[in-house]
């Protein structure tokens, strides 16, 4: 096997591991970019039936005195792996967003700037590859959530406290010691992968 | 066993590390009872420890069993929050005086022997004065203990198997990264001994395979099997498994051979039988009407249903446990099967140029599999005839992971030397399971916390 193909052979053994990864960046990433963790909820409780390309549905969210950030939708899909083009509108003012909902996941569509509160309109473009079924974990259960900003320090603040009752220790540096730990466990994993034979002793 | 050489003490260090952490960080950020079944693990670690007695022998319980500051906390923290995020600490008030601790111990734990509850009713004695949120955070310390001691061992089975101190990091990170693993070593649960005990049986069989002396060998596996027979049922269901496997490894084709693994598993077998003969079983809880069910119809409905299945045996397996506990996203799943397919493919692809420990080792490991399979739907299928409870989840499978975790490694790396490739990429397996920890603990944060 020429050696460009055994890179490429290698990459894709290594491939799981590198998806993992670029996922875990992405959920990391995700309450910064999408504004979660703010406690003020809004819920609208109205099961929408299958949702088809084009459909538009009003939502109705609290007054609030700062800004909306984004709308977070419990979706149900199952193994459909649909990819989902929405629009979120309100006083005139649009801002879309691609997303590649998870089974029963929550997806987080971003609001154009100064959304506090009233009607919201949101309008599926389009749906490539399947179908969203409801709003909601289930259909009794719809939920739709708008939230204001900040990144993880909501929870990162309410574990600690629980971590400080119930252990006196810091989660912060638990935390950081588990960071260091897994990245010495990576470095170790490649190190070892680069530079020890398959064949290896007993193999 | 023989003396592991020195470059052993690092990489045993590492994997240690990685279980502490990992498991430290669970214990530490999973709300108090949001693990399912933890308030009766908790409350027979409590009896231990504050009365030094056996909990009362019935599993028939009567509403709101255990101590006054357990259940209060239980009702505050989970009952009315279901699934979604953790209110206040401060919305509850502890009991106090001294029958706020009393408990009669009467829970779905009491079937069982009381090997791990002492461990954690130690750690407790050691929070004795602190509140019942220390006091549960010091019994959680006694499963993280157990999990660092299954890390450990999982290390050693590698070293021996593989006869590299390398392979032993290896097989070592796989058990201690494994998510489920981590969970069940970072709340209270009896799971956390018993894995641990399964593991070092696992080992100990490894030893035997390479050490000079095996009667040391023989007297750790008759000791880890005692032990991890006193620990819950679904050690019992893995243990013909790993006697086969001790068989296999001393001679299969010896009479000696099979006498040697009786005497190494009749005390742990015995040990089983007395505990049954004294502890009341959970069949003592029986539903008010019970399915008529014959074995076509189970196994129509229960067995062969493939997505309850997959639901079983490869979500709940990994990470899925139930509503309270931290469910990975299911495109984590994806990325694991991913890797067992690639392991799959890599022992189809690469038979021909394993050698006779590999293939005995993956087909022992794939046998043993279906067979603590169909015992568990046999189980379940007795059990939900005689008491309408069914039973499966996927952490019984876990006593046979380190197994499982060795013959993935020979199944990547055979695919690897088949291709001829430059590298070994069985690590890529550690490099995902770090990943997929990661986002545990990411997904544990934003699933309690946020809100």
């Amino acid at each position: 096997m020429r050696k460009a193909g055994k890179i490429a052979a290698a990459a894709l053994l290594f491939a799981p591991a590198l998806f993992g990864w670029l996922f875990v960046a992405g959920l990391l990433l995700r309450p910064v970019a999408a504004g979660w963790n703010a406690p003020a909820r809004g819920a609208s409780s109205v099961a929408i039936g299958p949702l088809r390309s084009g459909s538009s549905h009003a939502l109705q969210f609290p007054p609030a005195g700062r800004d909306y950030r984004a709308v977070l939708l419990d979706v149900a899909t199952w193994e459909t792996a649909p990819i989902v083009r929405w629009t979120a509108c309100a006083s005139q003012q649009c801002s879309s967003a691609l997303r590649w909902p998870d089974d029963n996941g929550t997806i987080d569509v971003p609001l154009p700037a100064g959304v506090r509160g009233g009607t919201l309109t949101l309008t599926v473009d389009w749906i490539l590859f399947g179908e969203v079924g409801y709003w909601g974990r289930d259909a009794a259960n719809p939920s739709a959530t708008a939230v204001h900003e900040l990144g993880w320090t909501v929870p990162l603040g309410r574990a600690g406290d629980l971590a400080r009752r119930m252990s006196g220790l810091s989660l912060a540096i638990v935390l950081g010691i588990h960071a260091a730990v897994l990245g010495a466990a990576l470095i170790v994993a490649l190190w070892q992968a680069f530079h020890r034979h398959p064949s290896g002793p007993a193999a | 066993m023989t003396g592991a050489p020195r470059d052993s003490t690092a990489g045993a260090l590492l994997v240690a590390a990685a279980a502490l952490s990992s498991s430290l960080v669970t214990a530490i950020s999973t709300p108090p009872f949001h693990a399912f079944d933890e308030q009766s693990h908790f409350d027979y670690a409590q009896r231990l420890a504050e009365a030094l007695a056996l909990p009362s022998r019935t599993v028939r319980c009567p509403v709101g069993s255990g101590s006054a500051e357990a259940v209060g906390l239980y009702e505050v923290l989970l009952m009315r929050t279901g699934s979604g995020p953790m209110p206040p600490l401060d919305s509850y008030r502890a009991p106090t005086g001294p029958g706020s601790r009393q408990t009669s111990g009467c829970s779905s734990a009491t079937q069982y022997c009381p090997l791990y509850y002492v461990s954690a009713a130690a750690t407790y004695r050691v929070a004795y004065a602190g509140t019942v949120f220390q006091r549960l955070f010091a019994a959680r310390m006694a499963s993280v203990l157990w999990g660092v001691l299954g890390a450990l061992a999982a290390f050693l089975l590698g070293r021996w198997w593989f006869r590299s101190a390398a392979d032993g990091i290896l097989i070592g990170l796989l058990v201690a990264l494994h998510p489920m693993v981590v969970f069940l070593s970072g709340v209270v649960n009896n799971d956390s001994a018993m894995l641990a005990l399964s593991t070092s049986c696992l080992a100990a069989i490894a030893s035997l395979l390479r050490a000079g002396d095996k009667r040391r060998s023989l007297v750790a596996l008759g000791v880890a099997v005692a032990l991890g027979s006193l620990t819950k049922y679904t050690f019992l269901v893995a243990a013909p498994f790993f006697f086969v496997l001790c068989v296999a490894v001393l001679g299969i084709g010896q009479l000696r051979s099979w006498g040697l693994a009786a005497a190494a598993f009749l005390p742990g077998a015995a040990l089983a039988a007395a505990w049954g003969a004294y502890s009341h079983p959970a069949t003592e809880l029986v539903r008010a009407v019970l399915p008529q069910l014959g074995p076509l119809d189970y196994l129509r409905s229960y067995a062969f249903d493939w997505q309850r299945a997959r639901e079983i045996w490869h979500y709940e397996f990994w990470m899925k446990w139930g509503l309270l506990d931290v469910r990975l996203p299911l495109r984590y799943y994806r990325l694991i099967g991913a890797v067992l397919a690639i392991a799959g493919a890599g022992l189809a692809i690469g038979w021909p140029r394993l050698d006779r420990e590999e293939r005995g080792l993956a087909v022992l490991t794939i046998l043993g599999t279906a067979y603590v399979m169909a015992a568990l739907y046999a189980l379940e299928f007795h059990l939900v005839r005689r008491t309408g409870y069914s039973l499966l989840q996927g952490r019984y499978l876990l006593p046979l992971y380190p197994a499982h975790a060795c013959a993935i490694v020979i199944g990547i790396r055979a695919l690897g030397r088949r291709l001829a490739l430059p590298i070994d990429c069985a690590w890529s397996a550690v490099a995902l399971l770090a990943c997929v920890q990661a986002a545990s603990v990411a997904s544990l944060l934003l699933r309690f916390y946020y809100a």
